[in-house]
Parts: C-alpha cells; sequence; structure tokens
C-alpha cells in the first residue's frame, strides 16, 4: 500500500515537473521583449499543453494500454498541429516552420504508440530546444536590436533544461527500477506464501479425505462388528428353543429377543446407509428382479415383529409382471423401513397392509397402517434428516419412538432410482406410504 | 446319515452355536476357523455343502468362494456365504463366483436351514 501510494507520488511529481519546465521555457521565451499578440499565442500552447499534460494523466486510468497510446498519439498530433498553425500564423517563411512540426509530429506519433514514455521526454525535451531557437531566430528577423545575448541565452537555457529534464528522466527511471525491484521482492515473497497456503491447503484437503475415508471404514467396522454378536444371540436363541420346547414363557421371551434383535439389524443398516449417504457414494448394482417377491421377503423378516405386536401385516402382490430394474438390496431395505416405520406406529390389532399397483409405465407400492397418523405441517418434514426428526418427537402428535434416520434413507435410494416417496394421512386414522418406481430403472440412472 | 456341511467362520460363538444348530438339526458337520485350514480340509474329504463367512483371516471368504467353484471336483458343492459386511457389491461379487446363497448376519437360522435342506435336496 506504502509503495503504491509512493508510486502515484512519483507520477504527481512528474507531472508538476513537466508543467514547471514547460512554463520556464515558455515564459523565457515569451520575455517582455515580445510583442502581445506573440505573447498570448504563447499561452494558447501552454494552456493547450497543459491540457494534454492532464489529460495524459486522467486517460492512463482505466483504459487499456493500446487504445491509451493511440489516444495519446492524436492528442499530441493535434498539439504539433496546433503549434505549426501558431507558427504559420505569424507569417514567418521559414522553412523549418513546416519542416519541423511535421517531423515532431510523426516522431512523437511513432513514439507514443511504441514507447510512451522515455523517448517522449527526449523528443519533447529537444522540440522544447528547437523551439526556443526558432522563436528567437524568427524574432531577430523583427528586431534586430535584441539579437546576440537573447539567442545566446536561449540556447544555454534550454540546454541546461535539457540537462535537468535528462537528469529527471534518469532519476525517474532508477526509481521506477527500484520500484520494480520493490515490487518483485514483494511479489516473491507472496508468492512464497501463496504457496505454503496452497501447501496448507493441500495438507488440510487430504487430511479431510483421509479422515472421511477412516469415517466410513469406521463405519463399516462398526456395522460388521455389531452384527457378528447378534448372530452369535440368533443362534443361541435357536439353541435355547430347541431345550425348552414346551415352555410357553420361555419361547415368549426368546420371540421378545428376536424381535428385538430384527429391529438392531435394520438400525445397523441405516447406520451404514446413513454414513454412505454422507459420502454421497451410495451407488448400488442394477439388477432385474421381482418386486412382489422383494416385497414378499420384506414381509417375512418383519412378520414376527408384527405378530408380537399382534398387528396383522399383509402384503397385496400384483398379479401382472412385477419386474423391474434397481438395487435389490437398497429397495428392499426402503421396504423394510416403511413397513417397520407402520408396524412401529401401529397399535395392537390394528394392521399394516401392503399393495402392489402398476400406475402407467410405475409400480406403484403403498404401505397403509391403522397407526396414530402424521399432521399436515410434519408430513414433509419427516423425509428430511436428523433435526426435523428432532422437532417432529418434541411435538408429540408422532409416538416419543421417533422417526430414525429410516425416511432420509428411503427418500435418498428413491430418488436414486427415478422414483418418488409421500405420504398422506390423517391423525388417528392411520398414514400411507407411498412409493413410485418408474417399471424400466435402467433409463433413470444416475 | 446325515448330509455333510463345512462350515468355516472364524467368529468362536457363531461357529459353537451354528454347529450346535446344525448337529441339533441332522446335519454332520466338519469346520474351520480360517481360510489355509478350510483349503486343507477341503483336500481330504467331500462335503454336500459349504457354509463359508466372507473376513476369514490367512485366505479370505472371497478366494475361498473362488477357489471351490472353479476346482474340477468341488465346483458343484454348493456354497452359502454368510457374511456381516452388508454391501452390495459383495453380493454381486460372490454370485459371479457361483455362490448359491448370500446371507447377511445377523440371519434367521431358521431361514438358514431352509437354505441348506433346499440346496441338499436339490443337489440329489
Amino acid at each position: 500500500m506504502i509503495k503504491e501510494k509512493l508510486y502515484k507520488l512519483r507520477e504527481l511529481t512528474e507531472s508538476v515537473v513537466w508543467v514547471v519546465i514547460f512554463t520556464t521555457v515558455i515564459f523565457i521565451n515569451i520575455s517582455p521583449q515580445l510583442i502581445r499578440a506573440e505573447r498570448l499565442q504563447f499561452v494558447a500552447i501552454f494552456s493547450f499543453l497543459l491540457f494534454v499534460l492532464v489529460f495524459n494523466r486522467l486517460s492512463s486510468k482505466n483504459i487499456t494500454a493500446l487504445r491509451k497510446n493511440i489516444i495519446r498519439a492524436v492528442v499530441y498530433i493535434v498539439y504539433i498541429v496546433a503549434i505549426y498553425y501558431a507558427l504559420r500564423f505569424q507569417k514567418y517563411n521559414v522553412w523549418i516552420f513546416y519542416v519541423f512540426p511535421l517531423i515532431m509530429a510523426f516522431s512523437l506519433s511513432v513514439t507514443f504508440i511504441t514507447q510512451p514514455r522515455t523517448l517522449t521526454l527526449i523528443l519533447v525535451g529537444i522540440s522544447v530546444f528547437l523551439l526556443g531557437d526558432i522563436y528567437w531566430e524568427a524574432r531577430m528577423s523583427i528586431d534586430a536590436v535584441r539579437v546576440v545575448f537573447p539567442l545566446t541565452f536561449s540556447k544555454v537555457f534550454s540546454l541546461s533544461l535539457l540537462s535537468v529534464f535528462g537528469y529527471y528522466l534518469y532519476r525517474s527511471q532508477l526509481i521506477a527500477t527500484r520500484q520494480a525491484e520493490i515490487y518483485s521482492q514483494n511479489l516473491k515473497i507472496l508468492n512464497q506464501e501463496l504457496s505454503t497456503k496452497t501447501d496448507e491447503l493441500e495438507k488440510a484437503n487430504k487430511r479431510l479425505k483421509d479422515l472421511s475415508e477412516v469415517k466410513s471404514v469406521f463405519v463399516a467396522t462398526v456395522s460388521h462388528e455389531l452384527r457378528t454378536p447378534l448372530t452369535a444371540i440368533q443362534n443361541s436363541l435357536k439353541l435355547i428353543g430347541y431345550e425348552t420346547k414346551d415352555n410357553q414363557a420361555v419361547n415368549d421371551y426368546v420371540g421378545i429377543i428376536k424381535r428385538n434383535i430384527d429391529r438392531q439389524a435394520i438400525m445397523i443398516d441405516n447406520l451404514l446407509d446413513t454414513a454412505r449417504i454422507e459420502r454421497g457414494s451410495i451407488q448400488g448394482t442394477r439388477t432385474k428382479f421381482e418386486l412382489n417377491k422383494l416385497l414378499q421377503e420384506a414381509v417375512d423378516i418383519l412378520k414376527i415383529q408384527a405378530s408380537g405386536k399382534n398387528v396383522s401385516l399383509n402384503l397385496y402382490p400384483s398379479k401382472d409382471d412385477s419386474s423391474i430394474w434397481g438395487d435389490q438390496e437398497q429397495l428392499r431395505r426402503v421396504f423394510i423401513n416403511l413397513a417397520d416405520n407402520a408396524i412401529k406406529f401401529t397399535p395392537a390389532s390394528g394392521k399394516v397392509e401392503i399393495f402392489l399397483v402398476h400406475e402407467d409405465s410405475n409400480i406403484k407400492v403403498t404401505i397403509a397402517d391403522t397407526g396414530c397418523g402424521i399432521r399436515k405441517e410434519e408430513q414433509e418434514k419427516i423425509f428430511d434428516a436428523f433435526i426435523q426428526a428432532e422437532a417432529i418427537q418434541q411435538s408429540n402428535s408422532i409416538s416419543k419412538k421417533g422417526i430414525g434416520l429410516g425416511l432420509t434413507i428411503v427418500r435418498e435410494i428413491i430418488n436414486r432410482h427415478g422414483g418418488k416417496v409421500w405420504v398422506d394421512s390423517e391423525v388417528g386414522k392411520g398414514s400411507r406410504f407411498h412409493v413410485l418406481l418408474p417399471m424400466d430403472l435402467r433409463r433413470n440412472r444416475r | 446319515m446325515g448330509k455333510k456341511i463345512f462350515l468355516i467362520e472364524d467368529e468362536e460363538d457363531i461357529l459353537k452355536t451354528l454347529e450346535l444348530v446344525l448337529v441339533k438339526e441332522g446335519f454332520s458337520v466338519s469346520s474351520a476357523r480360517d481360510g489355509l485350514e478350510a483349503l486343507n480340509k477341503l483336500n481330504g474329504e467331500s462335503f454336500d455343502l459349504v457354509i463359508v463367512d466372507l473376513m476369514l483371516p490367512k485366505w479370505d471368504g472371497f478366494k475361498l468362494c473362488k477357489t471351490i467353484k472353479q476346482h474340477k471336483i468341488y465346483k458343484d458343492t454348493p456354497i452359502i456365504v454368510l457374511t456381516a459386511m452388508a454391501q452390495e457389491e459383495d453380493r454381486t461379487r460372490c454370485l459371479s463366483y457361483g455362490v448359491e446363497e448370500y446371507m447377511k448376519k445377523p440371519f434367521d437360522p431358521d431361514t438358514l436351514l431352509a437354505k441348506i435342506r433346499e440346496l441338499t435336496e436339490r443337489k440329489k
């Protein structure tokens, strides 16, 4: 920031120096010996020059380099032409009056297009020097009395001005070089900082990736570890069953344990799926299968639970061909989740029914229960994850058992199959969850 | 004489309980606790059905299934995979080897028994 200010200050100084130089040159040239008309002309030229300078400064902002240089060239040509006419107006028929401005115009325009800075300054310096000379010579022819001294003076003065000019030029170049050095040094430092930052960012990114990898491995391991003991428990229950064939009480207890194992298994599946959805990697393998059969499997898995709660669970399969393309494992989970919820929220001696119907090129599965129902304002929310589920739990239209991650997973899986899931429900009467799946899921593959 | 079932499982409790259930149901059971042991046993005996876990020490279940299904003597022996890895990819991979049944842990012992009977009967 400070460097930039310095740079601006330098530019300003440059302008001031320009103005001072031109003013001095012109006012020396139009010293008291000049007639009034001449003096006015010089003032006019001087003001034009001033305008050019200011214009130069202004135009250097916000305009592309090429256009800027073209504008400069045009401005300077106008300036030279103006001088030319000013001289012609004097009616001093000296050849240099015609030739010199043309050369000036040409060289200035060329240099301004290619090298706006250094060469221009030199050219302007030379032209100032020559102009001074020309004017003295011109005046000499009018007024022979004031010949010798002013001519010498003019030349000496113009030369000294030129050397000041040259020095200034050298200085400004020097400053510019230093400035450039400082800039490049700063740039180097910035670059280093940037590359350090990039490295850090890359490291952080990698760490995040590793973490998410660790997390998914962790979740997979956890679900594996959770499943294994359940298996041993289940086998043991089977063994207990052999020993207590006639003991109704023990059999009932075994039934309760079995039901809870099933529920736990569903929850483990949900946990794994949630982790996968979070990672965005719940991709599956598509195969062709009978939806009727899949629903029957789901019903088989849940029937112990339903009968344990004294809820009737019935499937009404489609009579037509119910084969679809999809991820069997995931869709099984969808219907297990929906039916499991239905059983969970249906009181004893209620019923849960699953219908499968064809609708155009889609298959619609409806899971209807006679449970507590879901309030209208909650019907959309229940498909959203975690937070909403908690909010719904707090409001008490749904029993405090709450809705787990199940419905979020259901919607995610159905969406991925190009399908749709929604609910219609009446509080106190029950809910109907509908799943619409396109028959040819290959076309909707995502 | 009951059907001979080869059970490969590294979890001691699952192995023990499942073995007992199978014996109770009238099968004769031989068991192995890791993949290499399983390979050794397979060399000497023949079985009516193989039940295998996927995550096994030394020689995993996938390789075991593949080996059995490519072997000229054993390739017709039905295999039931029992696994706690619930990914669909694993299922597809197993089925591509020619595995007859893929069951996720925890499984219902009755379902497993039904499947075993179905597969061993079919072979006859």
